[in-house]
């Protein structure tokens, strides 16, 4: 089942309003119930209290009335006695009730024996006049209890003693009096027990009766007030004790008490039963509540329906006003589906000017800022590969010259290490003759020629020790970008190479130099010491990497520069070799050349000066052919040779 | 008697050895290449060979593994006498086989002595 997070927002908006319109149907639903039912519980028991007093009343009524016409028959009867005058009862109000003369009933009864009884309470009789006859009148007081209920009057005929002897009438007049006391105690007697026994008689009959003839009473039950029912419906629970709530109730002092049997569908009713203003007991009717039942559950069927139409319209309602808000938001989502996909060209149509056209204009404004922002963002891509690219370029370039710079720190690095290796050996050479023969001059008697022998050791290691101190000191101003203080004047190169051709050849190396200079060569501006420490040095390098064959020295003038070219015939140098040749440090590496001393700077060197004349140099080798080295200076144009110079 | 041979290409190195080293009861012998140093060992039989490094040709390392390696000759007591001081140099030789390592400049005296040590053993 979908979970509410997961629903749209249709979905929640006619859920919640189905939600709402389903709380309020059944809100309306209960309320509506609960006020039927009140109403048709109230209008029951109105209707109760009203049954309950009629019933009372009922039953009041009859038993008066009841007493009423069995007293009135007993006093007719009574009236055929022989010897009566009439019989009259007569209640505490001196009102006739019941009388041998029914036009009497109701008539207020006078005479001095009623007033007497009723003063005092006790039997009274005497000789008084009824209706214009002579008549002997006893008059007994009906009580109950100490309670003078009312009066009965019996009035005995006086023919017999009127007509009777004087002495006889004396006795006459007691025997009546005596007769009439008993008479009127007898006929209380009877009045009393008739009235209860009539009173019970005709309680049960309303009973049967209301109960068979009401459509609206199911169960009628009297009970007196110790909870004996006197009359009941079910005559089987006559005389027995009442369990009922309700009675005990009303006999522990509630006025009234009600409860629903829903079971029986029963409406049961509870009420005192007064009799001037004396509790007697208990009235307790059933109602018959099935109509209520009926009338409820035909309220409820009618709410149901009424609710399942109120949530089916609320149902198509919240389709009502859910589509008219839901359509804009989901042609704004396509829209944004649109624009999330790379379209920003995509707007929402703008339908209305409430919160939800106010979202389309603001969701515009947003894709045209957005479509301002991805232009933007283009261009600067666009600019940003390019200039990723050249400083990518840039950094491939420096990294390239990185490598390069680092091989040849490298390369220097070994070539300084291999210097430092060589420039040690190169040193150590010298300083072991110089320390050995120094050793054995100082420590061991030598002949005069072994020490003339080893001071010209010395000697020469000397000169060759400060040879070597005077290349690294070279190099070291190349190193520092140093010049070398070249103090230039005219000079014939020429001069300089014969110079030192004569003292190579001087020297016993076993080579052969041939040289050939063009006359009148012009001159040049140079240090005449550097140019001739040029010359000496690469001479030097002929000699010593050509074991065998001759070298040839040339000097002559080409395209306004005076060049000396030395040429040799010795190992050569490789291909691989030549590019380095004039490196600092860089010495080719071969067993032949193992042994040359030489610290690999004189070629640079050499090259240095050279170059610091704004001269030229060049090289050509061939391994194992030999080696040529040309070099030219700047000649003086505007100077005139003279023979001094 | 005892004999010595002199390996070295310098030619004052040599005569400087040989000034030292001179007294009766030694034999020196000199050779100015590492060829003609392997040749005179094998031919001669030294008690010492005193053998530089850095020679044209076969250098002082490779005579002295050649030596070492031939059992006829690897009981000669080699001392490398060399300007190649630095220790890389040092195991280079004593990989190769030398007995005894002298960096030049060396003093003669000590040279001597270590010799006669040598000798007396």
């Amino acid at each position: 089942m979908q979970s509410p997070k997961d629903m749209g927002i249709r979905a929640k908006i006619i859920a919640a309003m189905i939600a709402l319109l389903v709380f309020i149907a059944l809100l309306s639903f209960w309320a509506s119930y609960m006020h039927e039912k009140k109403s048709l519980l109230t209008n029951m028991q109105d209707n109760a209290v009203i049954l309950n007093r009629a019933l009372i009343i009922s039953i009041t009524n009859q038993k008066i009335i009841a007493e009423k016409v069995n007293l009135q028959t007993l006093v007719e009867e009574l009236s055929l006695t022989e010897g009566i005058f009439g019989v009259w009862v007569i209640d505490s109000s001196c009102r006739i009730t019941s009388a041998t003369f029914r036009e009497q009933v109701g008539e207020v009864a006078s005479s001095h024996l009623i007033s007497n009884a009723l003063e005092n309470g006790y039997y009274v009789s005497g000789f008084d006049t009824k209706m214009g006859e002579q008549v002997y009148s006893a008059v007994y007081p009906l009580k109950k209890g100490d309670k003078i209920l009312g009066l009965l009057e019996v009035a005995f005929e006086l023919r017999e003693y009127l007509r009777a002897r004087p002495r006889d009438q004396v006795q006459l007049a007691a025997q009546m009096k005596r007769d009439s006391r008993i008479m009127a105690e007898s006929l209380s007697y009877s009045i009393e027990n008739m009235r209860d026994v009539n009173e019970l008689i005709h309680i049960q009959r309303l009973v049967d009766r209301l109960t068979v003839e009401s459509e609206i009473i199911s169960r009628i039950m009297i009970v007196d007030d110790n909870s004996r029912i006197t009359a009941c419906s079910d005559l089987s629970k006559v005389g027995t004790i009442a369990a009922d709530k309700g009675v005990k109730a009303i006999i522990n002092g509630a006025e009234i008490y009600t409860r629903l049997a829903p079971r029986q569908k029963i409406y049961m009713f509870d009420m005192p039963l007064r009799i001037d203003d004396e509790f007697k007991g208990v009235v307790s009717i059933g109602y018959d509540a099935t109509e209520y039942y009926a009338r409820l559950s035909e309220i409820f069927r009618f709410g149901m329906l009424i609710s399942g139409m109120g949530i089916l319209m609320g149902i198509l309602l919240s389709f009502q006003v859910a589509n008219p808000i839901i359509r804009p938001i989901q042609r704004l989502t396509e829209v944004t589906k649109g624009l999330a996909a790379g379209d920003l060209s995509q707007r929402a149509a703008v339908n209305s000017k409430d919160e939800i056209g106010a979202l389309a204009v603001a969701f515009n404004k947003m894709a045209e800022d957005l479509a301002y922002s991805k232009d933007k963002i283009d261009q600067y891509s666009k600019t940003l590969e390019k200039k990723v690219r050249q400083r990518t370029q840039d950094l491939e370039k420096t990294n390239r010259e990185l490598i390069v710079t680092q091989n040849e720190l490298m390369e220097s690095n070994i070539a300084k290490s291999e210097f430092l290796g060589i420039t040690s050996h190169e040193l150590r050479t010298p300083l072991t003759t110089l320390l050995g023969y120094s050793e054995l001059l100082l420590t061991r008697d030598l002949t005069e020629k072994q020490k003339k022998e080893f001071l010209g050791f010395i000697n020469e290691e000397s000169i060759h020790l400060s040879k070597i101190v005077d290349d690294l000191l070279d190099i070291s101003r190349i190193g520092a970008q140093k010049d070398f203080g070249l103090v230039k004047k005219p000079v014939d190169l020429a001069d300089i190479l014969l110079k030192n051709t004569n003292f190579y050849s001087g020297v016993e190396t076993g080579k052969s130099i041939i040289v050939d200079t063009e006359e009148n060569l012009p001159l040049v501006s140079a240090d005449k010491e550097r140019i001739d420490q040029v010359v000496k040095n690469i001479l030097d390098n002929a000699i010593k990497y050509s074991p065998d064959g001759d070298i040839v020295c040339k000097a002559f003038a080409k395209d306004d520069m005076v060049w000396i070219g030395i040429q040799d015939y010795g190992i050569g140098i490789s291909k691989q070799d030549l590019p380095y040749i004039f490196d600092k440090f860089f010495r080719v590496k071969r067993k032949k050349t193992a042994k040359i001393v030489g610290t690999g700077l004189g070629m640079s060197i050499v090259k240095h000066i050279v170059e610091s004349h704004n001269g030229k140099i060049d090289i050509e080798s061939e391994l194992g052919k030999g080696t040529t080295i040309v070099f030219g200076l700047p000649r003086l144009l505007d100077y005139v040779r003279k023979d001094t110079d | 008697m005892k004999k010595i041979l002199i390996v070295d290409d310098e030619k004052k190195v040599r005569r400087l050895v040989e000034v030292t080293l001179s007294i009766d009861e030694l034999e020196i012998l000199h050779a100015s290449s590492g060829e003609e140093g392997l040749m005179k060992a094998r031919e001669s039989m030294p008690d010492i060979i005193l053998l530089d490094v850095m020679m044209p040709g076969l250098d002082g390392i490779e005579v002295c593994r050649l030596l070492k390696k031939d059992p006829a000759t690897k009981h000669i007591y080699i001392i490398m006498l060399t300007a190649k001081g630095q220790q890389a140099d040092k195991k280079k030789g004593f990989a190769a086989g030398a007995d005894e390592y002298f960096v030049k400049p060396f003093s003669p005296m000590n040279l001597m002595d270590k010799i006669n040590k040598i000798l007396n053993k």
